[in-house]
């Protein structure tokens, strides 16, 4: 048969398409300096042995989001600034239903992945403009966004903000 | 008083207190939805009570760095003080700030804690140095017992807490159910009102009635009364006509002399005078 235009084109189109696709597939990066997140479990992009290593400029480059609320933590109003859940999950290419946050004294909670969708949520880097130390729930903390819905203001909710964050794994 | 009146102001009361107690139902159930929400409040115990944790954690850490093979380093060691500090914000701060407001006695302990942590950070910098590890040990054993304590002080300000909740929500329930009472009362007063008024309304019509058939009965009397006197004015009119037309015709006879001259003037004039009468008599007659 004879090569038709028609036939090239869509040649050019599957092949750009499967091009885009592989690029998705390492975005990612490796850290420079001190790795502060490792995501594991049922993730499609990784960038050392099945896991996904973040360090902070990584996070902050997914692009941050930012709102104020009162927290059961502190008197005043606070605000956050992070990555929202949301865009951690599409950038690793999270497919199960919840993860498990892990912080570094071992508490942990488990969140369905359509919280992400969901509520305003975030990992917090940054408290009221300043990144936040160990000493202060850092150097990550989930965070909801409690003022603007009513039904986040409750101990499930609570529970699943995890502060000083060192993992999480996606089931 | 007529009792129609009486059952106007009665029921205009009534829906005054029907829209009233609407109101203030209205409003209770606004509040139990807020007393609802507090239910699930701030779990400050188990946030308190992991300051022990992480504070044993600390303990151990310290310990396990002190032993040959222990696998424990310095900065594992400042790590566990780290996330002691970060307990110390959460102690002082938010909800938990309460405890220590409401005893002072469990301020003065976090005061203390605070000020162990500032002794262990700088035993911490130097925790290779002999002594250093086993200061640290001492100083977190002076301040363990009153942690306990502030996690008891915790639980127990919780517990009244939830237990003045569920009072206020038990509270707002009842006034609930006062109201809602209220409402039926008011409902079925309502019914019972407008009851007694189309009882009212079905008097006054079954009156309205009776009154309504006598004017009837009266009007029919009253027209056939009528009636009958045109009939006998009719007949009289024309019996009168009848005679009437003979004095007209035979006085004018007379008057006008047609038959040959009057033998006495006076009769003609006479005759005219019975003309006239007669032609007077002839028009009231006409007129019916």
């Amino acid at each position: 048969m004879v090569n038709s235009p028609f036939r090239r084109s869509l040649a050019a189109m599957l092949l750009g398409v499967l091009v885009s696709l592989a690029a998705n597939a390492a975005p990612l990066g490796q850290p420079a300096e001190r790795a502060i997140l490792t995501v594991s479990g049922k993730i499609t992009d990784t960038n050392k042995d099945g896991s996904a290593v973040f360090d902070r400029a990584m996070l902050e480059g997914l692009g941050m989001m930012s709102f104020v609320t009162s927290t059961p933590w502190y008197q005043e109003k606070v605000k956050f600034e992070g990555v929202s859940l949301d865009r951690l999950m599409t950038a690793v290419g999270a497919s199960g239903d919840r993860i498990v946050v892990i912080a570094l004294n071992d508490y942990s909670a488990e969140l369905p992945i359509a919280d992400a969708k969901k509520y305003k949520v975030m990992l917090a880097l940054k408290r009221d403009g300043e990144y936040m130390s160990v000493r202060d729930k850092g150097p990550l903390f989930i965070v909801y966004d409690f003022d603007s819905d009513p039904d986040l203001r409750n101990q499930k909710f609570y529970a699943r903000s995890v502060w000083q964050i060192a993992r999480i794994e996606v089931k | 008083m007529a009792p129609l009146r009486i059952i106007k102001i009665v029921l205009a009361v009534t829906i005054a207190a029907f829209a009233i107690v609407g109101v203030y139902l209205s409003w209770t159930i606004s509040e139990r939805q807020k007393a609802l929400r507090e239910v699930s409040r701030y779990d400050s115990v188990w946030a308190a009570s992991q300051a022990l944790t992480e504070f044993n954690r600390l303990a151990f850490e310290v310990a396990a760095f002190t032993m040959p093979d222990g696998g424990v380093s310095q900065d594992d060691v400042q790590l566990r003080l780290d996330i002691m500090y970060n307990r110390l914000g959460i102690l002082r701060r938010g909800d938990l700030r309460e405890v220590g407001e409401r005893k002072p006695e469990q301020k003065a302990a976090i005061d203390e804690l605070e000020t162990a942590l500032g002794e262990i950070q700088s035993l911490v910098e130097r925790l290779d140095q002999p002594g250093a590890a086993a200061g640290v040990l001492a100083r977190l054993k002076s301040v363990g017992g009153r942690m306990v304590r502030f996690a008891a002080a915790a639980n127990q300000l919780s517990g009244e807490q939830v237990a003045d909740d569920q009072q206020r929500l038990l509270a707002l329930h009842r006034t609930f159910s006062l109201l809602a009472g209220g409402l039926v009362a008011c409902g079925i007063a309502l019914i019972a009102l407008l009851f007694c008024q189309n009882r009212v309304v079905k008097r006054a019509h079954r009156d309205l009635s009776r009154v309504t058939d006598d004017l009837r009965v009266a009007k029919e009397a009253a027209e056939g009364a009528s009636e009958a006197k045109s009939r006998f004015l009719a007949t009289m009119s024309h019996e009168l006509r009848t005679p009437l037309n003979a004095i007209i015709g035979f006085s004018e006879i007379i008057a006008l002399e047609r038959f040959g001259p009057a033998v006495q003037p006076r009769y003609r004039e006479y005759a005219g005078d019975i003309l006239k009468s007669g032609r007077n008599m002839f028009e009231l007659v006409n007129d019916y």
